[in-house]
Parts: C-alpha cells; sequence; structure tokens
C-alpha cells in the first residue's frame, strides 16, 4: 500500500483554528450582544453646577465646591466655539473640573451655548467685549475681588489673550491651553488649509458654519484614523462595558458641534490665520489694538507635543511677545484632546494649575502696569520663561491613540 | 498629499463649488417663499443685523450712562 503524500496546505489546521475562531467571535458577539443591550453610562458633564447667569445664548456655570476653598481667586475657564464645554468634565474620574474642585479651586466655566441664524453677526468683538466681559464683571462682583485667574481653552485660550490684552486690569493670573497665537506655520494642515479658504464667500452663504460641516473638515485632518482605525478599534472592544463607554462619550461630545457665529469665524480666519495679526500684536478687536505688551500677569502656557490641530509651534512663541515676566511654557507630551482626557495628564494637569494658581494667589496682586506703545517688532525686552518639557515615557505616547481629534 | 498645494487648491475650488450649489439652491427657494409671501434668509439677515446694531447701540448707551 503507497501511503498518501501529506497535503501541501495543513487543511485541518486551518479549519481547527477556523472553528476556534468561530467559538471566540460567537461568544464575544454574545457578550457584545449584552453589553450594547444592557444599561450604559454613557452620561456626560455630571459634575454638579448652578448656571449663575445669562447672557443671551451664554450661559455661566459656577461648580459646586466639594472641598473648602484653597485658592481665594476664582477661575474661569472659556473653552472654544468649536465642540463644547463637556469635554472638561467628561466622566466622573476624567475631568478637569472635578480635579480642579478637588484641588479647592473655585470654577466657573463658560457655556457658549447653540449659535442660530440671529448670531451671525456677532464677531469676536462681542464675544471678548461684551461676553467674557461682562462674565468677568459679574464673577468679580459676585466675590467682591478685583482680578480673577482666566483659563482658555483652544480658541478660547485666543479669546482669554485678547482680552487679557485689552482689560489687563481684570486680571489676576492668565493660563492658556493648547492656544494657538501664531498662525504662519507649516506644520499644522488646518494652518495650511484656512489660507486658501475663501472665507468671504463661505460665511456670506452659510450664515454660520454649520457644525457639521467643520466636523468634516477634521475628520478630512487625519481620515485613515478617524473614519477607519476608530471603528475598527470599537468593533474590536465591543464585549468591554469600559471601553464601549468611553467610545460612547467620547462620540457624544464630538458630535456635539453647535455652528459657528459667521461673523466670528470671518474675523479669526481673516486676522489669525490668513494675516497672522495676533502675535504682531497689529490685530483690531472692537477699535482697540491687542498688544500683547499688555499682558503683564503671570501667564501659563500649555500645549501638547503631539497636538495636530494646534502644533507646539503655533502655540510656544507666545510667552516671548508677552509684557510678563512671570511666564512658562509646559509642553505635554499628548495631542490636543488627551491635555484634558488621558489618565497621564489627569494627574499632571489640574494639580499642576492649581499649584502655580496656589503660588500666585498668596502674593499681593501686581499693579497691571500700562505697557508703553512698544514696537510690534521689538524683542529687546526679554522675560524670563522657563520651559518645562515633561518627560516622555511610552505608556504616555501610546494614550495619544486614544485621542479621537 | 495633504499639505501639497495643489490639495488646498482642490480644496478651495470644492469649497467655492459647493457655495455656488448652496447659493443657486437658496436663490430658488427665495423666489418660491416669495410667491407665498414668506419671509426669505435674506429678509430675516436683515432683520438681524438691524436687531444686532441696535443691541450694540443699547449697549454702547447703558455703558457711557
Amino acid at each position: 500500500m503507497v501511503p498518501m503524500a501529506q497535503p501541501k496546505i495543513p487543511v485541518d489546521l486551518i479549519l481547527k483554528n477556523l472553528a476556534q475562531e468561530a467559538e471566540i467571535a460567537q461568544q464575544r458577539m454574545g457578550k457584545a450582544a449584552d453589553v450594547l443591550l444592557g444599561e450604559l453610562d454613557s452620561d456626560i458633564a455630571v459634575t454638579p453646577y448652578d448656571v449663575v447667569y445669562e447672557q443671551d445664548r451664554v450661559k455661566l456655570k459656577h461648580y459646586r465646591p466639594v472641598t473648602q476653598k484653597k485658592i481665594q481667586t476664582p477661575l474661569l475657564m472659556i473653552y472654544a466655539l468649536i465642540n463644547r464645554e463637556t469635554m472638561l468634565d467628561l466622566q466622573p474620574g476624567r475631568s478637569v473640573v472635578e480635579n480642579f474642585l478637588k484641588e479647592g479651586v473655585d470654577v466657573y466655566m463658560i457655556d457658549w451655548g447653540y449659535p442660530t441664524r440671529k448670531d451671525r453677526f456677532v464677531g469676536i468683538d462681542d464675544h471678548v467685549n461684551v461676553y467674557i466681559n461682562d462674565i468677568v464683571d459679574f464673577i468679580r462682583e459676585q466675590n467682591n475681588v478685583p482680578k480673577i485667574n482666566i483659563m482658555g481653552i483652544c480658541m478660547g485660550g485666543t479669546f482669554s489673550v485678547i482680552f487679557s490684552a485689552l482689560h489687563p486690569e481684570k486680571v489676576q493670573n492668565l493660563i492658556t491651553t493648547v492656544t494657538p497665537t501664531h498662525f504662519d506655520i507649516d506644520t499644522g494642515l488646518l494652518n495650511i488649509w484656512m489660507r486658501h479658504v475663501p472665507v468671504d464667500q463661505v460665511v456670506d452663504t452659510f450664515g454660520n458654519i454649520p457644525g457639521d460641516f467643520l466636523n468634516f473638515g477634521f475628520l478630512l485632518l487625519n481620515p485613515a484614523r478617524l473614519m477607519i482605525d476608530k471603528y475598527v478599534g470599537f468593533f474590536e472592544n465591543i464585549d468591554n462595558k469600559n471601553f464601549v463607554e468611553n467610545f460612547i462619550r467620547m462620540e457624544k461630545w464630538i458630535f456635539d458641534s453647535p455652528d459657528i457665529p459667521g461673523e466670528t469665524f470671518r474675523e479669526f480666519i481673516k486676522d489669525c490665520y490668513q494675516q497672522n495679526l495676533l502675535i504682531q500684536s497689529k490685530m483690531v478687536v472692537g477699535g482697540q489694538r491687542v498688544d500683547l505688551k499688555k499682558l503683564t500677569m503671570p501667564l501659563l502656557n500649555i500645549y501638547g507635543k503631539f497636538d495636530h490641530l494646534v502644533p507646539p509651534e503655533s502655540c510656544e512663541v507666545l510667552t516671548s511677545k508677552v509684557g510678563s515676566k512671570d511666564t512658562e511654557d509646559i509642553c505635554l507630551n499628548t495631542g490636543h484632546i488627551g491635555i484634558y482626557v488621558s489618565s497621564k495628564c489627569q494627574k499632571e494637569f489640574a494639580p499642576k494649575i492649581a499649584g502655580w494658581l496656589a503660588d500666585r494667589d498668596k502674593r499681593p496682586a501686581p499693579k497691571a502696569k500700562r505697557a508703553g506703545r512698544a514696537s510690534n517688532t521689538d524683542t529687546s525686552r526679554k522675560p524670563q520663561t522657563k520651559t518645562k518639557k515633561v518627560a516622555a515615557d511610552n505608556h504616555h505616547a501610546k494614550e495619544t491613540a486614544d485621542e479621537h481629534r | 498629499l495633504f499639505k501639497q498645494l495643489e490639495y488646498s487648491t482642490a480644496m478651495a475650488k470644492t469649497l467655492d463649488a459647493l457655495n455656488g450649489y448652496v447659493e443657486a439652491r437658496q436663490a430658488v427657494v427665495n423666489d418660491v417663499l416669495k410667491q407665498f409671501n414668506v419671509p426669505s434668509h435674506h429678509d430675516l439677515d436683515e432683520l438681524y443685523k438691524e436687531i444686532y446694531l441696535l443691541k450694540k447701540r443699547m449697549r454702547d448707551y447703558e455703558r457711557r450712562s
């Protein structure tokens, strides 16, 4: 009898593996059904607060303290007009707001609301010199303090810089986080694309810039990761309840995109992205020139090393342009959103800011000095700056993959 | 690819075309609305602008007083 030759393809082995994988997949699908059909905790922004001030569509949230106040000067957080401020309070245990409250900070936050067609003529001047200014006055009056602390996030940081330069007498300390101030760079895709956007036509056509339109633009910045990888990752972890809950929270935040008032968009793109006026102290808001030398208050500037929306080059120049002698740059090894939501940054970010504020809370407020009409190119008086690059570690770098944008 | 000038230019042209389409569609809608005496976006925008400017003037007066 002639023995049969061994087949070149190990069919038995392949079939066995297939059967095993089918069984595993079936088990996973069973678990996934339990997860998806069960009760999911995907609420965002659950830290208790009171709405203490309202003007037009804008609201001011005041978070209820959880411990004794350790920093006497209240902190106002100013979020961007893109997406919503709920990102700073994404979930319990992963919330910048919650961490500030634990550190004894008195936290206020602006909720810009949802602009409608009637807001299309509202410009940067209205946001800065009306809404922010009135809110700052309200907080000063409520707390009986001459100045407050301001923390700006992304575009909200740019507004904070403009406000602080125009009203330095109302700001004790300024914190800018992932805040673009220098726009003439080639490292960020947004910076490159915005130079060619026919902004007048877009605003005249749409009125307000639709949130979905912006979201689509953000997806185009990294289409493979944001439209494919992210959802592949979701299906790979579909049986993991914790992962699914976090995924839904992030999706809720990302696609909760208010429109942007048309005039504000027009001014921001033209003055900042296309002409880069802010960093040159040439931007004019409400008839007043925004002179960065008037930023004489302590300034903490935090940004992300892997931020593809607001690259470090767009943030780091600010501290060398301001009039303050107390400035600090911190570059964290994360991206645009990771600064606020990654578990590692959660441990560093809020405590660092709270500590920085506490140090300056003990000192008497420096008199806001009226900076002279310094030349825009004057670099003779360099402020003493301290730049701190927080050490990278692999674990942390991997967390950037956590980011959805 | 995304950083190329050609890409940015093509994107700007696409946006331009989209604007053209939205404007043309709006013009048709405006014509139809006019027939039924319904205010169009254009009419409302004029009104919104007036309200906006009036509010601004009022704020200025309040601040001065």
